[in-house]
């Protein structure tokens, strides 16, 4: 019961696969869904560098950009295999974001959003003009499907997984040493440092590790639809990744999940594509205006009431509170 | 009543610092709140002043503080020289600061107000153009209590002014604080320097772990022994 | 020689305008601590309305429009820190959020096509080399800004509440100046003089809807090479920014010279000379 507990959010988030996997079978569907579960991914990595490390990164996209391209590379001009383009598309980025944040991380938090701003237009530019290697404005096609989950369906799937492991892997980190040390510098850096934390290595290491979460979802767009181009992973997705782990709650591990699913949905809906930005940005003042800790910040005590009915132990884990103090 | 607090509780965050806290000062009275370390004097004062989250009931001049932001309770009246005179801009020069205090008054009476100010505090006019952060610990405690009262506050509170000063600057302090005090101000002082609480205090209260443990009065500050069993907090009927 | 004079006096024209959206970006970095990443937007606000109704009933619609742009922005700051929100990253996040909604806006009304008005057709010669006038009126009014600033801030009671709001916050609370106000009027600055300067580069080079965040990013670069810690320094990093792109884009590439304002930025973050400014203050 107790292992259970201290899992319930990977516990949850493979039920909640397990149905949709299930249930899902109009292939209209199953493509949207592949699509907001790669987004829901990258949002994941925002959760982790925003939520947890406190760093806001506008740089998630390109991250993910690099992973796709990485992979694509490896995959177009050298007929590599998909699992050394995943090798590509977790190291790239996370070298990347990890230099990045060592770079500026002894610097104020605001000093990490603009250098991330920054390096996302570096990698724009580069992915533009470098046409040699990424293909340019034309782009990177004919990258190798994944032969063992070749139908939409099947990658559908795939996706579930990683997702799965990728939760399971954040909830475990934030149970470790290592999440703690990083709780603690997010609420007190003076402390942290007092304690001996060491607080360059630990916040570059969770902006690296972030960053190889959207590599991975990098990885799993280029060989869902095969190809990658210079507009498919920018700013626009660097923005909405951001608000959907807002939207969800960014401290929470599965907030960035539900508030993929829920954006994801609701962009169906939305009538002009022109007027998505004015949706999203506004939307995001207004989060961060009545609820900031997203929608399961509202549903947490109504949750948390619910579960102390159906177990009868105090079923609150402490950290989530210090979380948020 | 010039100032008055009933049932004043201060926080930080969820911590609750201190707790009904009952006083009451009048027009030219100096009254010492005294307390080790840690007793809640700043904290008091700075839930008077607003910079402190606090409940209960304040009023300055039968006017009702509660709820009011910080700079809303400068214009009422009530004007907080913090610890380490954390109200100066140590980037701004000495004419600057001044400047910013009376900056409550009504135009015509500013420059008045400012020529007072350079004759009471002679030593201000001589660093007019410096920098606040440039001068001694006894100049600055000058130029934050000559800010602090710039416009003509009723109320005055004062945290720990003695701290860091040497003692040829604490005597002239005294003589500041004795003359506020003969100009009708209600003085509130936290203090844990008790020779020097001493010297000026018509009565005192004093805190412990943030609840007031004991009063008295002139007589009762002076003596030494009393006043050293009210800081430790042990109230005694002599006293009580 | 001469192609290098002239690539000079590009750039200082051009960095003009960098150094005017510098800085509300510097006011907004010293005394509210955060970054107020729609300045970039207010500009193409400005550049689009004044684009559309052309002349100087066009100017003043645009400079209107993004005073109301930034004057919304002041409002989410003032709400954010009434419901407790210190946290500067939020504030960020959330002007952020108007500079995405803002360029969207524009997008939906005007479309992809780039703002871009004639001025002036004459042109000077000076020392064999060609001057649109359109180029000195930038420089002179980036400088008559800078010179009106500099006054505010240090010649006026105004100027004196902000910098005290600027070096110690609290104290400006106690002294009775409401420090929230205060930092909104900032925000409200940065309509101003981002509305200005948008006016500016549309009757230069122009500008399109994805202008906003790179022009934000541009003016903050400006802002910190020299560091953050008064707005003279602000303008100075701009002609300077403005005169590597001129430069670069004369003997480098298009793609180098686009990410010049990048680059500054990583690298000025990177030697860790943003901050310093921020907890001593204003220092003239």
């Amino acid at each position: 019961m107790k292992q259970l507990r201290n899992h319930a959010n990977s516990a949850a988030a493979l039920l909640i696969a397990v149905l949709f996997a299930l249930l899902l079978r109009d292939p209209v569907w199953i493509d949207v869904a592949v699509v907001i579960g790669i987004q829901a991914l990258i949002a994941l990595s925002v959760g982790l560098s925003f939520g947890q490390a406190g760093l806001l990164s506008l740089a998630q996209a390109p991250f993910a950009a690099i992973g796709a391209y990485a992979t694509g590379i490896i995959s177009v001009h050298y007929g590599g295999s998909p699992l050394a383009g995943l090798a590509g598309a977790i190291m790239l980025p996370a070298l990347l974001g990890y230099l990045l944040a060592r770079l500026v991380i002894r610097l104020e938090p605001l000093a990490v959003a603009l250098a991330t701003l920054s390096l996302a237009a570096i990698v724009e530019v580069v992915i533009r003009s470098w046409d040699s290697v990424t293909g340019g404005y034309v782009g990177l096609s004919g990258i190798s499907p994944l032969a063992w989950a070749a139908s939409p369906r099947e990658y559908f799937w795939l996706v579930l997984l990683v997702i799965v492991i990728v939760i399971a892997l954040y909830e475990n980190l934030l149970a470790s040493r290592f999440g703690r040390a990083l709780n603690t510098l997010r609420h007190d850096r003076a402390r942290a440092m007092a304690d001996g934390v060491p607080v360059v290595a630990v916040s570059s290491a969770a902006f690296g590790l972030s960053a190889a979460f959207a590599g991975v979802a990098g990885w799993l767009y280029a060989h869902y639809v095969s190809y990658v181009g210079p507009g498919d992973l920018g700013t626009h997705l660097s923005i909405s990744v951001v608000l959907m782990a807002v939207i969800g709650g960014a401290s929470y591990v599965l907030g960035p999940v539900v508030g993929a699913i829920v954006l994801g949905v609701l962009m169906r809906m939305l009538p002009a594509q022109e007027l998505q930005g004015l949706f999203y940005g506004g939307t995001l003042i207004l989060i961060l205006l009545v609820a900031r800790d997203g929608l399961l910040g509202i549903a947490e005590p109504w949750f948390a009431r619910a579960l102390r009915a159906i177990v009868p132990q105090p079923a609150r884990v402490a950290p989530e509170d210090e979380r948020r103090t | 009543m010039t100032l008055r607090l009933s049932g004043v509780s201060a926080r930080h965050g969820r911590i609750v610092v201190c707790r009904n806290i009952a006083l009451e000062v009048e027009r030219g009275e100096v009254l010492v709140l005294l307390g080790p370390n840690g007793a809640g004097k700043s904290s008091t004062l700075g839930a008077i002043a607003g910079s402190v989250a606090s409940s209960g009931e304040i009023f300055v001049d039968g006017h009702a503080l509660q709820g009011r932001a910080a700079s809303r309770r400068a214009r009422m009246g009530l004007s907080l020289v913090p610890e380490g005179r954390r109200n100066l801009f140590g980037a701004l020069s000495v004419a600057e600061n001044l400047q910013i205090g009376v900056r409550l008054l009504a135009s015509p009476p500013r420059a008045a107000a400012l020529a007072q100010l350079y004759s009471s505090f002679p030593i201000l006019e001589q660093r007019r153009a410096q920098s606040a952060a440039m001068l001694s610990g006894g100049e600055q405690q000058q130029l934050a209590i000559a800010v602090a009262i710039a416009r003509r506050p009723s109320v005055l509170l004062l945290d720990e002014p003695s701290q860091g000063l040497a003692p040829v600057a604490l005597d002239h302090l005294v003589q500041i604080i004795d003359s506020l005090r003969a100009q009708g101000l209600a003085v509130l002082l936290a203090e844990q320097n008790h020779a020097f609480a001493a010297r000026l205090g018509d009565r005192f209260v004093a805190l412990r772990a943030g609840e007031i443990v004991a009063r008295g009065d002139r007589s009762q500050l002076a003596d030494r022994e009393l006043a050293a069993v009210a800081m430790m907090g042990q109230s005694t009927p002599a006293i009580r | 020689m001469l192609l290098f004079t002239e690539y000079v006096i590009r750039g200082l024209f051009l960095g003009a305008m960098y150094g005017l959206l510098a800085l509300p970006m510097s006011l907004a970095f010293v005394t509210v601590g955060t970054i107020d990443f729609a300045v970039g937007a207010y500009a193409l606000l400005a550049a689009a309305i004044g684009a559309t109704v052309g002349g100087t009933l066009g100017a003043l619609l645009g400079l209107a429009g993004a005073l109301v742009a930034s004057l919304v922005m002041a409002a989410v700051f003032v709400l954010l820190k009434r419901a407790g929100h210190h946290d500067t990253i939020m504030i960020a996040l959330s002007s952020f959020g108007l500079a995405v909604a803002i360029g969207s806006i524009v997008l939906a009304s005007w479309g992809s096509t780039a703002f871009v008005r004639q001025g002036l057709d004459a042109v000077w010669t000076v020392a064999g080399i060609r001057i649109n006038p359109q180029g000195p009126i930038n420089l002179a009014v980036g400088l008559a800004l800078l010179a009106g600033l500099t006054a505010l801030l240090f010649g006026t009671g105004l100027g004196r509440m902000l910098r005290a709001s600027a070096v110690n916050a609290q104290g400006a609370e106690l002294a009775g100046i409401p420090v929230v106000a205060v930092q909104a009027l900032i925000f409200a600055a940065g309509g101003l003089l981002g509305g200005i300067a948008g006016l500016l580069i549309l009757y230069s080079s122009g500008l399109d809807f994805t202008a906003g965040l790179s022009l934000t990013l541009s003016g903050f670069a400006a802002s910190i090479v020299f560091g953050v810690s008064n707005p003279a320094r602000g303008f100075l990093g701009g002609l300077a920014i403005g005169v590597a792109e001129a430069l670069s884009a004369g003997y480098g590439s298009g793609a180098m010279t686009a990410l010049i304002p990048q680059f500054v930025v990583l690298l000025t973050l990177g030697l860790g000379m943003l901050g310093a400014g921020r907890y001593t203050g204003y220092r003239p």
